[in-house]
């Protein structure tokens, strides 16, 4: 059975279509999902699988979010707009609304990195830590959010970065 | 080749084989196509350090190029790849087929971290691991040498303890159990579904790493003065699944003897015992010692019941790795540790000038018990 053709065409081919599947899921999230805007702090580390990345902290404008061990090890559910935290289900009458867990005291949505080429890591790093950095996310209707683009006082990075250079 | 001839003088020499068979064997192994260690090590190593090049170029983040671009360029790579691999399957090199099966490989790790960059995903890096060997998991299933078996497995083994480790809470160090039950588990598997040699041995590796780490940790969970007292009961389930299902494909297996059934279900019985143990005393110890020296035994019968003469060799040695360490263990104060090194550097000399003068016998009598 495992050296068939028929096998050995689906070995080869689910490695492909597991990967155009997850980069089209990835795509579909930031294309259809609502956008909004959030400031953050953080600081620079890296991967050796995709390079540096900024590491942040979301302002969520919540506040008292993961500060019980209540919260800890379930869902929970982020309103940014009212300012409020659901934990186990879907808030109701929030526009947009983020879903994600409570780590220790921190609010975990799978937003917390931005890819950046190396070259830009320390200054980019500099603004964030200075507080002028922040972030928009793309959410679908269920609260899975994705970053969409980094904004240095409200410039996309590269643009701010090279404004400044010029200047 | 330089074995072969040897072999055949020997044979040659005992009669059983005239000189014309002799030259005979010799050139069908010369002129018989084969696979070449030198080239699939050059070409393993090559491909290899070809995936670091390109998961490295990836992850210097090439920003100015737009991302359609990039993804478009990295799964065109991956059907090329795929192409090339299905147009050597079957061939008579059975390298070329493996060399791409291992790019393959290389290349859809790089491509989780394009991915991961552009949509800028922030997972765990098991997450991606654990991906990352389920997909090529299949692929690996169909090559004929060790190598891409031996890295997919050894991802999938150990992204998934930390999966378990992430999802069941209140496990600890705990987790570290399930290391021989899962590699068991794929072992067993991978027997039962006769996978290709190259996959087969690559389980069994594994298999003897995670016994090694399994039996270590019973031991020292075993003396442990601190023992959490809320473990997780998902981690217990997790480890009694685990075990029936291997007691289950093993007992399936045609190909068992009724005794390689019961001395795989003893090990795990005893397995499954002992690590529910907790006896923090020098006497504990001890106790430990000796069960691990009677699961090895239990091990090296099976394998002894298999004719797998090396894989018994092995687990002698750790039997009298085990063996001196207990020395030392049952031991207290300097002149007596003093004493009982030289004793046991003594035994063990004893031990190895036995085994270098009788091993052929010992094997055979194990065989012959093990029948």
């Amino acid at each position: 059975m495992i050296s068939s053709k028929k096998f050995v065409i689906a070995a080869l081919a689910l490695p492909i279509i597991c990967l155009a599947g997850l980069a089209v899921h990835k795509a579909s999230v930031r294309q259809t999902g609502q956008e909004i805007t959030l400031n953050i702090t953080g600081y620079d580390p890296r991967d050796l699988l995709s390079g540096h990345y900024l590491i942040y902290n979301i302002d969520y404008q919540t506040p008292d979010l993961c500060a019980t061990d209540m919260q800890s090890e379930r869902s929970v559910y982020v309103c940014p707009e009212q300012g409020i935290l659901h934990v186990d289900s879907q808030p109701r009458g929030c526009t947009v609304f983020i879903a994600g867990r409570c780590e220790g005291r921190r609010f975990i949505a799978g937003v917390e990195r931005f890819y950046i080429p190396q070259e830009h890591a320390l200054p980019l790093e500099r603004l964030v830590i200075d507080k002028r950095g922040s972030v928009v996310l793309s959410v679908s209707a269920s609260g899975k959010a994705q970053v969409k683009e980094l904004l240095i006082e409200g410039q996309p990075w590269f643009d701010y970065l090279t404004s400044h250079t010029e200047k | 080749m330089a074995n072969l001839n040897k072999q055949l003088r020997e044979w040659a020499d005992k009669g059983l084989i005239n000189e014309e068979q002799s030259a005979r064997i010799l050139s069908y192994e010369a002129n018989k196509p084969k696979a070449s260690w030198f080239m699939y090590g050059m070409l393993t190593l090559g491909v290899t350090v070809v995936g670091l090049g390109v998961i490295s170029l990836i992850a210097a983040n090439w920003h100015q190029i737009p991302n359609g671009i990039k993804l478009g360029g990295a799964f065109l790579l991956l059907m090329l790849i795929g192409a090339f691999a299905y147009k050597n399957h079957g061939s008579e090199k059975p390298i070329i087929y493996d060399a791409s099966i291992l790019a393959l490989q290389m290349m859809s790790l790089a491509t989780i971290g394009l991915i991961a960059q552009i949509y800028h995903t922030g997972g765990k890096p098991y997450q991606a691991i654990l991906l990352w060997s389920l997909m090529i998991f299949p692929a690996a299933l169909t090559t004929n040498f060790m190598f891409v078996p031996f890295i997919c497995a050894g991802g999938l083994l150990g992204s998934l303890m930390f999966f378990l480790d992430d999802v069941m809470t209140r496990t600890s160090e705990y987790i570290i159990l399930l290391a021989p039950l899962m590699a068991a588990f794929l072992a067993i598997s991978a027997r039962f579904l006769r996978t290709s040699e190259g996959f087969l041995k690559a389980c069994q590796v594994w298999l003897f790493v995670g016994v090694c780490i399994g039996l270590a940790a019973v031991e020292f969970f075993g003396v442990s003065r601190y023992k959490p007292t809320a473990i997780s009961s998902s981690l217990f389930q997790v480890f009694y699944l685990l075990s029936i299902l291997i007691l289950a494909i093993t007992w399936a297996n045609k190909n068992y003897s009724n005794l390689q059934k019961i001395l795989v279900t003893a090990i795990i019985c005893i397995y499954g015992f002992v690590s529910q143990l907790n006896v923090p005393t020098t006497k504990g110890e001890i106790l430990f010692a000796f069960i691990t020296l009677a699961q090895l035994a239990l091990i090296g019968a099976f394998f002894a019941s298999e004719k797998a003469r090396r894989r018994f060799n092995f687990v002698l040695i750790l039997m009298g790795l085990r063996f001196f360490a207990l020395f030392i263990q049952a031991l207290q104060g300097l002149a007596m540790t003093g004493l009982g090194l030289i004793l046991s550097g003594a035994i063990l000399i004893g031990l190895a000038t036995v085994w270098q003068k009788h091993r052929n016998k010992i094997a055979q009598w194990a065989e012959r018990i093990t029948q």
